[in-house]
């Protein structure tokens, strides 16, 4: 008897399963990439996440999903309503508005930042399953005071499969274990015209060299896949990673002309229980601008000296300078600053070097003096219409519901210069005997 | 022109050579010319003076103690009555995981810290190789030792050439007298295939019963229960301690603060601080913003130099009230100071704010 209800609950589990994710894509509203809707959040907004809005009418499809959630810094309740969703092979893009209860906190005023933070996380699976996410990107502007429009992109291990079922969770409940909503959107993708150019290579790769001083290291990656999409160009690697520092890359990138790319993310995670008899294969990303018309990439490996100077500004340059200056650096590469602008809430450096954070600038004053008195909290972003990294220092702070500066009026008067200073100059050395080719026809 | 650029940056940085160093070089160097060469050691006594240092190393490496092995701020001006205090034998209960055994050696309890020696060696020597939670397999296995991860045998090597499996072993979380209390780091060093760790925890009151949950787990497998123990035992407070009170309350206007409580407390082995504060009902929004990101305080001493923290971890606990509570522990003094200095600080910009000269009474004078 106990074994004929075993088998009966087992079988009713089964059907269960068999008949569930059909019966959640029976119900699931249909979003059809490709329906020319237009994209609110792109209305008066020019997004820093999107290589070309003009690009999206073929990936893109509207949706209506609305539910409520707890705000993830504090501000009551949160409404959601995904407007448009946004796919290629590489990038899942979610366009949405957040509707808050009590106007939200701004940790760092009116700067972009604050609305970045403000946006409220998504949780999304797939089919039922994890949504397979190596990274993801944010941004949010404000309109009034309790309203936010935000675009998330999820970078993806693999392209979704046709009629993937997208379902968005709101809040995990801990005492039940639970989500407490769940919405679902089927995902059409047989009008989607994508203007990503991929290229599939499956290239295996062998690196062995001394990377740091005394310390040989092999490196083993397969680059599976370079894409040129509205997101962003990125190379898709699958790192073996057999502890210590194998799983992490240091490299140039530089298209058939010698020209550097520069990469403004490079995601290097390891797996903490790596080592070379259990190496771990781990995706990682590069994400860089240009290369577009390239025939093929090159990657050039870094060699790393132990640091030996001071890291003290190499450059001083007036705020009043004739931007763009570009700055050798004395490891062949160079840094353009392209402009820097000082504003309410802090200050925003626009610049290209070959990896972003070989950068690193601070307030001076008419001496060429660091402005030690000057605080404030340094983010580091990119804007991919102008191809350009930014560097940022946020001065400013919420408190109830106030943003307050950290600096006076004088304070900021003394800022009349930035010091710019790098490590990769003396500490990292490209070494291109070694370098690797990448063909991309 | 670039190498003249850096030295100037560096100049300007660091300074001139002081002149005293230089002179001291110099006058090293010139005595090492001078000097004669020594009458070589006949080679028999030679080995057996290398011998007898090298048995004597081991043999204190093997005797640490806890007070041996507290932070340097503490091990470095305990008083000579902190030994008496330490305790060894202690009855202990516990509930062993299945792959390690855990044991405490020795232990202090001088009525603010509860400070401990912990063995852990493995269940079976032959199957386990412990490690500690920090450590990943492609560690090299004497890390600690050299100070190198990279180079040596690895703990997957050594493993799997003795077919061992590779477990971390530590104290996971513990309870003081049915509280959760966090633990400090002092010390971790390996030994003959076992982990010693220093630790302490705070506690008040005449006794300290004292809980450890531990967690010795396979790295490569599911955490199921039997990875799980408990280690109880109970340490009586030294009767060594004295204490000290601020008057309080105190406006501190350039934080935009006030100070509601200041007590020091001296033991043998170290000496306390607890300092609460809030913000003043007439901060402005800027102070308040900085009480938001952490005010610290440092205690000075007589020369206006920041005492050394003998702590690994130092964290601003929020109290209901609003205020904030600082703890921290300095090296041991003999006499109870008659003033204390504080210097009061933005824990990120490094702002310096109030810095206030303080009479303390002893708790018996009051």
């Amino acid at each position: 008897m106990t074994i004929r209800k075993t088998l009966a609950a087992l079988l009713a589990a089964l059907a269960l399963m068999l008949v569930l994710p059909p019966a959640l894509a029976a119900e699931a509203p249909v979003v059809a990439l490709g329906d020319g809707a237009p994209i609110p959040y792109l209305e008066g907004f020019s997004s820093r996440l999107i290589k070309d809005p003009g690009q999206l009418s073929g990936i893109s499809g509207e949706t209506n999903l609305s539910w409520q959630q707890a705000d993830n810094i504090g501000a009551g309740l949160v409404s959601l309503t995904v407007e448009n969703i946004a796919l290629t092979p590489d990038i899942l893009a979610v366009f949405y508005r957040a509707e808050f209860e009590k106007p939200p906190t701004l940790h760092y005023g009116t700067a972009s930042k604050s609305y970045e933070l403000a946006a409220p996380y998504l949780s999304i699976s797939l089919n039922g399953d994890r949504l397979p996410v190596m990274d993801h990107f944010c941004e949010g502007y404000p309109e009034g005071d309790r309203r936010i429009h935000c675009l998330r992109l999820f970078s993806l291990e693999a392209p979704l499969p046709d009629q993937a079922v997208l379902t968005f969770h709101a809040d995990y409940n801990s005492d039940t274990r639970q989500h407490d909503s769940a919405l679902s959107v089927q995902i059409d993708q047989s009008r989607a015209s994508d203007p990503t150019v991929g290229h599939d290579i499956d290239l295996p790769i062998s690196l062995s060299y001394h990377r740091t001083p005394g310390q040989k290291t092999d490196f083993q990656f397969t680059i599976k896949r370079v894409s040129f999409g509205p997101f962003g160009n990125r190379i898709h690697l699958i790192i073996r990673d057999s502890g210590q520092d194998s799983g992490i890359l240091s490299l140039y990138l530089k298209d058939d002309k010698e020209r550097t790319l520069p990469i403004w993310r490079m995601r290097n995670i390891t797996h903490s229980l790596a080592s070379p008899l259990n190496p771990v294969d781990m995706h990682n990303e590069i994400w860089f601008f240009g290369g577009e018309d390239a025939e093929s990439l090159a990657l050039v490996p870094i060699k790393t000296s132990e640091q030996t100077t001071p890291t003290l500004p190499f450059y001083s340059l007036a705020m009043d300078s004739a931007f763009p200056v570009t700055l050798p650096l004395e490891n062949g590469s160079s840094l353009t600053v392209k402009g820097v602008q000082v504003e309410e809430s802090g200050f925003t450096i626009s610049y290209t070097a070959s990896i972003a954070f070989e950068a690193n600038f601070r307030p001076g004053d008419s001496q060429g003096q660091e402005l030690r008195d000057l605080y404030y909290v340094g983010a580091n972003s990119y804007d991919l219409p102008s191809e350009t990294l930014l560097a940022q220092g946020l001065w400013m702070s919420e408190y109830k519901g106030q943003p307050i500066k950290r600096v006076s009026e004088k304070e900021l008067s003394t800022f009349t210069s930035l010091l710019v200073s790098s490590y990769a100059q003396k500490d990292e050395m490209p070494v291109p005997e070694l370098m690797v080719t990448v063909p991309l026809k | 022109m670039e190498d003249n650029h850096m030295k100037a940056l560096w100049l300007e940085a660091c300074g001139q050579t002081p002149a005293r160093f230089s002179h001291r070089m110099r006058g090293a160097l010139s005595a090492q010319a001078k000097k004669s060469p020594a009458r070589p050691l006949r080679p028999a006594l030679s080995a057996a003076l290398v011998l007898l240092l090298l048995l004597g190393s081991a043999y204190a490496l093997e005797r640490l103690g806890v007070l041996d092995t507290l932070s340097h701020a503490l091990k470095t001006q305990l008083l000579p009555e902190a030994s008496e205090m330490v305790k060894s034998g202690i009855p202990q209960e516990a509930v062993q995981p299945a792959l390690a055994r855990f044991t405490v050696e020795e232990a202090v309890y001088d009525g603010r810290q509860a400070y401990f020696t912990l063995r852990v060696s493995p269940g079976d020597v032959e199957k386990v190789l412990l490690m500690d939670p920090d450590s990943g397999p492609a560690w090299a296995y004497d890390w600690q030792a050299s100070g190198n991860i990279y180079e040596g045998e690895s703990f997957a090597e050594k493993a799997q050439a003795a077919g061992q499996k590779m477990v971390q072993a530590e104290v996971w979380d513990a309870l003081v007298n049915e509280e959760v209390q966090e633990t400090r780091q002092h010390h971790l060093r390996y030994q003959n295939g076992d982990l010693l760790y220093t630790l302490s925890l705070p506690a008040q009151g005449d006794e300290a019963r004292i809980r450890l949950n531990l967690l010795a787990m396979d790295i490569y497998q599911q955490m199921d229960e039997s990875a799980r123990g408990s280690l109880a035992f109970t340490l009586q407070k030294s009767p060594l301690s004295r204490e000290a009170l601020a008057q309080t309350p105190l406006p501190l206007p350039k934080a935009g603060l006030m100070l509601t409580y200041c007590q020091v407390e001296l033991s043998p082995i170290a000496s306390y601080l607890t300092l609460r504060y809030a913000l003043a009902p007439d901060a402005a929004p800027i102070q308040a913003v900085n009480f938001q990101d952490g005010l610290w305080a440092e205690w000075l001493d007589e020369e206006g130099n920041s005492r050394e923290s003998g702590d690994m971890q130092q964290e601003i606990i929020p109290l209901p009230d609003g205020s904030v509570e600082l703890t921290q522990s300095f090296g041991a003094l003999e006499e109870m100071p008659e003033e204390i200095t504080l210097s009061f600080y933005h824990g990120m910009s490094k702002e310096r704010f109030d810095q206030i000269t303080l009479p303390i009474i002893p708790k018996e004078e009051r």
